[in-house]
């Protein structure tokens, strides 16, 4: 869900920790992110426990979800910070996995995935991770991936498209729009960790 | 509006204060995350629109507590209520064949029989009218809409026909809605849902048709199914048939309804 609000109403804050004292019951959130790409707010209603009930709220089957692990396995550690997948590859994986799908099922279900919101398909043809996975799986992507999903260092969510510092080690990264809010407010345009020249170029995600 | 604790089908003191003790043998953390998980498993079912099986909230949930079932379920349907404007309510036991032979008893005769419980319970919208007609909410997920928009067609069908129409009968009315061979509608994919879903029920009639020049051909007969009977409000349908109308609505189309459904018998 997204709310295309600069800023939330008065009493904005309020009404939702009341909501997710309520939430928090059965273990559930109503959490806040922002859009990657252009930095709007967006909201979701996310579980926070992975037991075994979880595992049943789900319209897909074992095999289905088997490929979308795969597939987020497959973006996630894709070279060079591109943390996306072309179709070519996408496709390639279906009949990787325990239960081969054909091509033309695992055509159907990527689809079904990008309609469902949990994948974004680029005008280029490649996938990458919906704000709606980044946010609901937040936990489980947190757990496998740890080395590989990064922080930005203003807002603290991850970052799948966006910049990073020119220095291998350094661990900053930005998305662009947090990049911009960070630096319109700087004299100089350098790293906040290693304070080497920033160069906006250094881009992470699909390029 | 919210309806009331007491309603649960097992009243009788005896069995109430068994399921009291069993309870009582749950510490409050263990009665608050069966509480919560009754409400995960109620809310998961949903989603895939399957019923919840009091069989499986026991093998899941409650486990060897089974006993407290009804203090431990009053619970959760509590916490529902209350976070979610959702109450759990058990689905109506399905009709027997029996008693459809006359129209105007077909309605009390389900709920009558209190002995044919169907153990599976799903969740009720129960939010006020209002708060449910906001534009804030897009409803066309995948073409769900549509979707439901044709069940609605089909129950309608139904209930004007006294409450059963037989599976020639409903292709009828798809031919002539031009719902037949429509691209938008997989009509051999749809119905079996629906059935599955238990938003229709399907039952092959008492009698086979033996004079059919078709002669291998089953004679199935549609009603609406359990949860059909729970989501479904009758004046919400009455509403919908209205709103079909138009401007030309007949004045006394409640009556006709009621009598096409078989309550009144137009006596």
């Amino acid at each position: 869900m997204s709310i295309n609000k600069e800023r939330a109403p008065e009493g904005f804050q309020e009404f939702v920790s009341t909501i997710n004292q309520k939430l928090n019951l059965v273990d559930m959130e109503f959490r806040r992110s922002h859009e990657e790409d252009d930095g709007n707010p967006v909201w979701a209603l996310v579980n926070t426990n992975g037991d075994e009930i979880a595992k049943l709220a789900t319209e897909y089957s074992p095999v289905e979800i088997s490929y979308f692990k795969r597939l987020i396995e497959l973006i996630v550690t894709a070279d060079d910070d591109a943390f996306s997948a072309s179709s070519i590859m996408a496709l390639k994986e279906a009949s990787k996995i325990k239960t081969p799908l054909t091509k033309s099922a695992a055509e159907t279900l990527l689809q079904r995935f990008v309609d469902d919101k949990w994948l974004i398909q680029s005008q280029n043809g490649k996938y990458s991770m919906s704000q709606r996975t980044i946010l609901e799986l937040q936990a489980y992507l947190k757990d496998e991936f740890e080395d590989y999903l990064i922080e930005c260092i203003l807002c603290y969510d991850i970052v799948t498209k966006g910049q990073r510092c020119d220095v291998q080690e350094c661990k900053s990264r930005f998305h662009h729009h947090c990049a911009r809010r960070y630096f319109s407010s700087q004299n100089e345009k350098v790293c906040p960790a290693c304070k080497i020249v920033w160069k906006s170029s250094n881009i992470i995600g699909d390029h | 509006m919210v309806p009331s604790d007491d309603s649960s089908n097992e009243g009788s003191g005896q069995i109430l204060s068994q399921a009291e003790r069993a309870a009582q043998k749950l510490s409050s953390e263990e009665t608050e995350r069966k509480i919560k998980d009754i409400v995960r498993l109620a809310l998961a079912s949903e989603l895939r629109k399957v019923p919840l099986k009091r069989d499986e909230i026991t093998r899941k949930v409650l486990h060897e507590h089974s006993r407290a079932f009804t203090v431990v379920m009053n619970k959760a349907r509590e916490r529902l209520r209350d976070i979610f404007g959702m109450d759990l309510v058990e689905l109506p036991a399905k009709e027997k064949k029996a008693v459809t032979s006359s129209g105007t008893t077909r309605r009390g005769g389900a709920n009558k029989d209190k002995s044919s419980s169907s153990k599976s319970y799903a969740l009720q919208n129960i939010l006020p009218q209002k708060l449910r007609d906001t534009d804030l909410i897009q409803w066309d997920r995948n073409g769900e809409q549509e979707t439901m928009g044709l069940l609605t067609v089909i129950l309608s069908l139904i209930h004007v026909n006294g409450r059963v129409l037989s599976d020639d009968q409903l292709r009828h009315y798809f031919r002539t809605l031009y719902l037949e061979n429509n691209p938008k509608f997989e009509l051999d994919k749809l119905l079996p849902n629906f059935v599955k879903q238990g938003y229709l029920d399907k039952q092959k009639s008492g009698f086979a048709d033996s004079s059919s020049q078709a002669p291998e051909r089953e004679h199935v007969e549609y009603r609406w199914g359990p949860r059909a009977k729970i989501e479904m409000p009758e004046e919400n349908l009455c509403g919908f048939i209205k709103s079909v109308y138009g401007d030309d609505v007949p004045s006394d189309i409640i009556k006709q309804i009621e009598r096409a459904s078989g309550i009144s018998d137009g006596k």
